[in-house]
């Protein structure tokens, strides 16, 4: 186990400087140079060398690139060009915001999505089911904005229950995590429905019955610890996609967190606040799966044993 | 109190589907003596399994039982609530299926899933279970009983999981187990072996035992009794020993005939000729008679019932009509 762990996060390695490449290629490629924009449009070539050179940006890309490694090795990551801060600090002052949006998005979208699922699987091909499925169908298809949209002026706007925008406590981030937890409620309720009536069928049910569950028992004690599996590995993956940034909602609602400081970064040619947020990213979702992958060890002894 | 672990009275159970009524088993009276082996023998899609399922209680819809009487120790059960019905299974009376390798939770460690059924219906603690299940393994030969309580379904062998079922079935001392084809799935020794544990088991309990099978050499080995079902119906009915020797139904007999011979030579096996009649048009007369050697013009119009030739021995087939062919 211990050795499949290693193995996983050593695979993470290259991966994680594959990333860094491409940012760093991607960035210099995009037009715009971040001197002009910090300095503004009327200043003279000469004091946009001074500067280009003072941020290191005078020299080959290559050199600039195996720096950036260096100092991120050491924990360094840069100054942000626009705020004149760590960016390792600008990150971890973000991250609370995220981290708080997201776990109440997954609480809501989680229990609401299998729920939903169970019950729609009990009734299957009957109306509840055909009711709960079209809701989940309409969660996973409807783009994050909009739901956010939808929700901010129904019930923020025109209700005047929540804040519209911004971080004012609690109260202002339970819209933002239902925008947020939209899609995963669809498709955490969609796989739940279909894992449980696929695992309904099997005849190890059968054998539950017949020694003297009663329908429920069977449900809860043989049916969902199956059809969870496959649902816990989902849930892990989404919830370190969540905790990257939900650069929508968060743009949306207004909240502070890495979502917003990466679209801050994009409109402030931020080059390293921007290099931070997206490796900061790349590693939770390499440890999502990551986790996700040991969880599904952890749950199904027939994987547990297969090295 | 009867002697009888379990009556079925003139049982129909069918199939509400769309294309229309599934007659899966029609009018099937079966007596089950306390600690005998009955055997239920014919092809796939009989009825034998259906009726198995009537008498747990496990038929899901679109099938339901129609009409007849089950009495399970002298008690109706066939029209008890589910959680009634849940009671007894287990309990009163437990079933163990044909695919020993899927009738397992695979989740779940294998003594825990046995444990299971003992907490289900008796207070007892954990401690006290445990033991039992430990019990229970060594009983039907499972070795190093107390290593495989934490083994996982697929860390054993088909035979191995059969013997869990076994024990699972057993554990709460049931008046009556019955064993859905249960060894089917397995290769021949197994098979012995696990036949041997039935009779095993029954000697030592007195459990009854249904023995749901296909396999007349099967029959001959353990069954007390047997019906031969075909189509729903019970064709022949008779002690083990007075079938084969005095065997009446055209279909028996061809079941007999089928069972390759090692002190003859044959090029081809002899089969019954002809396929099961879909249940849906099953033939105006006998169920059997669109395949029958010794079809007669009234086969065609009439159904037969079922004739007692001796005590004991009943035959559906007009050919028995004035006893004894």
């Amino acid at each position: 186990m211990l050795k499949k762990i290693l193995k996983r996060v050593l695979i993470s390695i290259p991966v994680l400087i594959g990333v860094v490449l491409l940012i760093f290629i991607m960035l210099r490629i995009v037009p715009g140079n971040p001197v002009v924009t910090l300095l503004g449009e009327h200043v003279n070539q000469q004091t946009i060398d001074k500067l280009s050179a003072e941020m290191g940006l005078d020299q080959p890309i290559v050199v600039q690139f195996f720096k950036y490694i260096w100092n991120a090795l050491h924990g360094d990551f840069g100054t942000s060009y626009r705020m004149n801060r760590s960016v390792t600090q600008m990150i971890m002052d973000a991250f609370p915001y995220t981290v708080k949006l997201s776990l109440l998005a997954a609480l809501i979208s989680w229990t609401i999505g299998v729920v939903a699922g169970v019950i729609a699987a009990i009734r299957q091909n009957k109306l509840l089911d055909r009711l709960f499925m079209g809701t989940a169908l309409l969660g996973v298809s409807m783009p994050i904005f909009m739901a956010a949209l939808l929700l901010q002026y129904v019930f923020a706007y025109k209700l005047e229950l929540f804040p519209i925008s911004g971080y004012e406590g609690f109260a202002a981030l339970i819209l933002p995590a239902i925008a947020l937890g939209w899609n995963s409620a669809g498709s955490i309720a969609r796989m739940t429905r279909s894992n449980l009536v696929e695992v309904m069928q099997d005849d190890f049910i059968r054998t539950a019955r017949a020694k003297g569950r009663t329908e429920s028992g069977v449900i809860i004690f043989h049916g969902l610890k199956n059809a969870l599996l496959p649902v816990v590995t989902m849930m892990a993956i989404q919830l370190s996609s969540m905790l990257s940034g939900a650069v929508l909602t968060e743009s949306v609602f207004g909240i502070p967190g890495i979502g917003r400081l990466a679209v801050n970064a994009i409109e402030d040619r931020d080059m390293p606040l921007l290099q931070g947020t997206v490796l900061f990213t790349t590693v939770l979702i390499i440890i999502g799966n990551l986790v996700a992958d040991i969880l599904y060890s952890v749950l199904d002894p027939r994987i547990r044993e297969v090295k | 109190m009867s002697e009888n672990v379990l009556e079925i009275k003139h049982l129909k159970t069918q199939f509400f589907t769309r294309k229309g009524v599934l007659p899966a088993v029609d009018d099937v009276s079966i007596e089950i003596p306390a600690g005998k082996i009955v055997g239920i023998v014919g092809e796939s899609g009989c009825g034998k399994s259906m009726t198995a399922m009537s008498v747990m209680g496990l038929l899901r819809h679109p099938g339901r039982v129609v009409s007849g009487e089950i009495l399970l120790c002298g008690r109706d059960i066939t029209h008890l609530k589910p959680r009634e019905l849940a009671k007894l299974r287990g309990k009163e009376m437990s079933m163990i299926f044909q695919e020993p390798m899927t009738s397992l939770n695979p989740v779940t460690t294998v003594g825990k899933q046995v444990e299971e059924t003992i907490l289900l219906h008796e207070s007892c603690s954990r401690e006290e279970a445990k033991k039992r299940v430990i019990q229970i393994f060594n009983e039907v030969g499972i070795p190093e009983a107390e290593k495989r309580f934490d083994s996982y379904p697929h860390q054993l062998s088909g035979g191995l999981r059969q013997r869990v079922m076994i024990a699972m079935a057993m554990v709460c001392r049931p008046k009556l187990l019955i064993a859905d084809e249960p060894t089917t799935a397995l290769d021949v020794t197994i098979e012995a072996q696990i036949l041997e544990l039935f009779k095993r088991l029954r000697d030592e309990t007195g459990t009854s035992i249904i023995l749901i099978t296909h396999n007349m050499g099967v029959v001959a080995e353990v069954c007390d009794y047997v019906y031969v079902m075909y189509t729903g119906q019970v064709m022949e009915q008779a002690e083990t020993f007075e079938l084969f020797a005095n065997t009446c139904h055209p279909y028996t007999k061809g079941l007999l005939r089928s069972i390759p011979k090692l002190s003859e030579k044959v090029d081809r096996l002899y089969t019954i000729r002809g396929v099961v009649p879909n249940l849906l048009h099953l033939p105006e007369g006998c169920n059997f008679c669109t395949r029958c050697d010794e079809c007669q013009k009234r086969c065609l119009k009439e159904q037969p019932e079922l004739y007692e030739v001796k005590e004991g021995h009943k035959v559906r087939c007009f050919l028995c009509e004035k006893g004894g062919a």
